[in-house]
């Protein structure tokens, strides 16, 4: 059974003077899911987000909640959705809870205990008078969070949560992503230019470069691309090159650094790949064979490190 | 819209921003009368109208307008340089609620600020001018202040557009604000029609209290609505369009 699609975007393109931010971007994503936007910083991560959230005009293009072709002047669309884009910016003379009480004011928000449930949520003190300005990241980011749970939406877009966090505070922020996918059936749209951050909290992915989007599929198929590579510590990487683009058609390799090449698959061919550099009067000092990682598939999709 | 105004009054309150402003006004003010009763001794001869006129013009129309002015960039662009704006408006509110009720709760802290100087007017015209039923002096000077400082809130409406193209820059605004205050005082070296045809000029005329022929008095009336409104609706224009 197909899932549904909570948030489609079609040809989106975003231009800030002559500067294309956005450059004919189509994504979708499914209910109940995680979905990653992975890609550097200005990659465009950020845009697509605002665009959704209706603080970016897009240029061209449509976006579609539940379907429905996204109006902008039409608030009630965007109550399914709460976000926090770049970083939680709250007033710093207030608590937490009076910072809240003002959001969900301004939201009309009439549930009585909707602030203190939603820093309960993500284990923020409720009582506590500490102005917003002592807060540390992590309890900002936290914070951030709660502010985009206060009216209970379906869909939370967080523009990279983890940033700045301590390795805990990373996974406290992770376990509270993941429960609210998991226990509370929210569907979230993550960004990050973190690529181990992704790999363990996404189910969907796309990989954006330069307003693009590269690539967009399932984590698990991701992974299932992800080939097994072996690389072959040299004495001249140059000529090792050369022999592969004189021997090869359509060599699938990298050039890792003065001493690496990669060759992706193959691995069954390790004698011959040998064989042929020793012939060549190439030493070859180690041949480690593995799995390509996020990491390295990233990097090939974007084009980064590429030679 | 009343959520807005709310807010808006709960994040004025919160930080000490209009505190500070009003200390000022009230610091100042009260210099300039206290000068007025121990050093100025002339002054009695001049009559209360040409005291309270003179009064007005410093106070209403050049501090308040710099005071304001400031105090209003400051609420404005702090959402712009604290980021908290992105936090308010993909949230279901409708951009031109964030801007209405801004400029709602900011009249309510012009006038707040006229309010002290008539206060201490009110005090120091009594003790200038001594007069046996105070109730109708506070009438007639609450008539003069309540009509000036709405019309210098009027007056100060550029500031709205000003401030919401600026973004997180604070220069523009505040320029824009001593310029209004310098223009408005100008008036009084303009003569026949022109001062009437500049809201900034035809707001502080009006509110003087002087005898002006009725067509030019409609002319400054609806000039000054007029811009005012029409810079509201051009900073809702820009706002509604603008991307954060």
């Amino acid at each position: 059974m197909q899932e549904e699609a909570i948030i489609q975007i079609r040809g989106l393109t975003k231009k800030f003077n002559n500067f294309l931010a956005l450059d004919d971007v189509s994504l979708e994503v499914k209910k109940g899911r995680i979905y990653g936007l992975l890609g550097k910083n200005g990659a465009g991560k950020t845009t697509i987000m605002k665009s959704i959230l209706g603080l970016v005009f897009p240029s061209s293009g449509e976006i579609y909640i539940k379907g429905r072709s996204v109006d902008y002047k039409n608030k009630e669309q965007f109550s399914i959705i709460g976000s926090m884009i770049e970083t939680p910016a709250f007033y710093p003379n207030l608590s937490a809870k009076e910072n809240l009480r003002l959001f969900a004011l301004k939201r009309g928000m009439t549930k009585k205990d909707g602030v203190e449930q939603a820093l309960d949520l993500v284990g923020l003190e409720v009582n506590s008078d500490k102005p917003f300005k002592s807060f540390s990241i992590g309890m900002k980011q936290r914070l951030g969070i709660a502010n985009a749970l206060l009216h209970e939406p379906e869909v939370l877009i967080l523009d990279e949560p983890t940033n700045g966090l301590d390795p805990v505070g990373i996974v406290e922020i992770r376990k509270i992503l993941l429960d609210l996918c998991k226990n509370f059936n929210k569907t979230i749209v993550i960004s990050s230019h973190i690529l181990s951050e992704i790999e363990k909290i996404a189910d969907d992915v796309a990989i954006i470069k330069e307003g693009k989007v590269i690539e967009e599929s399932s984590l698990e198929d991701i992974r299932t691309k992800c080939k097994k590579y072996t690389d072959y510590t040299v004495s001249d990487v140059n000529s090792t090159a050369r022999l592969l683009n004189e021997n090869f058609s359509k060599p699938n390799y990298l050039v890792i650094d003065d001493q690496k090449v990669r060759i992706f698959g193959m691995d069954d061919q390790t004698s011959m790949f040998n064989r042929l550099f020793i012939g060549n009067g190439i030493d070859v000092f180690q041949i480690v064979t593995q799995n390509e990682s996020l990491e390295d598939y990233f990097k090939k999709t974007t084009g980064d490190d590429a030679h | 819209m009343k959520n807005g105004i709310i807010v808006e009054w709960r994040k004025v309150r919160h930080n000490n921003l209009l505190n500070i402003a009003l200390t000022i006004i009230f610091i100042m003010t009260t210099i300039v009368v206290l000068k007025d009763i121990l050093i100025n001794v002339g002054v009695k001869d001049l009559g209360l109208e040409s005291w309270v006129v003179s009064l007005g013009t410093i106070l209403n129309y050049l501090l308040i307008p710099i005071v304001s002015g400031l105090f209003y960039t400051r609420m404005m662009n702090s959402e712009y340089t604290e980021r908290t704006i992105i936090n308010y408006i993909p949230a279901v509110v409708k951009r031109s609620i964030f801007v209405s009720s801004k400029i709602v709760v900011w009249m309510v802290c012009h006038l707040l600020m006229v309010f002290i100087v008539y206060l201490v007017a009110c005090i120091g015209s009594l003790i200038l001018f001594p007069i046996a039923n105070p109730l109708l002096r506070l009438y007639d000077l609450g008539i003069y202040f309540l009509k000036s400082g709405l019309l210098g809130f009027l007056s100060l409406a550029l500031l709205v557009p000003t401030s919401i193209l600026q973004r997180s820059s604070y220069i523009p605004s505040i320029v824009t604000a001593i310029g209004i205050a310098i223009i408005g005082i100008t008036a009084t070296q303009l003569n026949g029609m022109l001062p009437f045809i500049f809201p900034w000029t035809a707001a502080f005329i009006l509110s003087q209290p002087v005898a002006i022929p009725d067509a030019l008095k409609i002319t400054g009336y609806a000039v000054t609505i007029a811009s005012s409104l029409m810079f509201y609706t051009l900073s809702m224009v820009i706002f509604n369009s603008q991307d954060i």
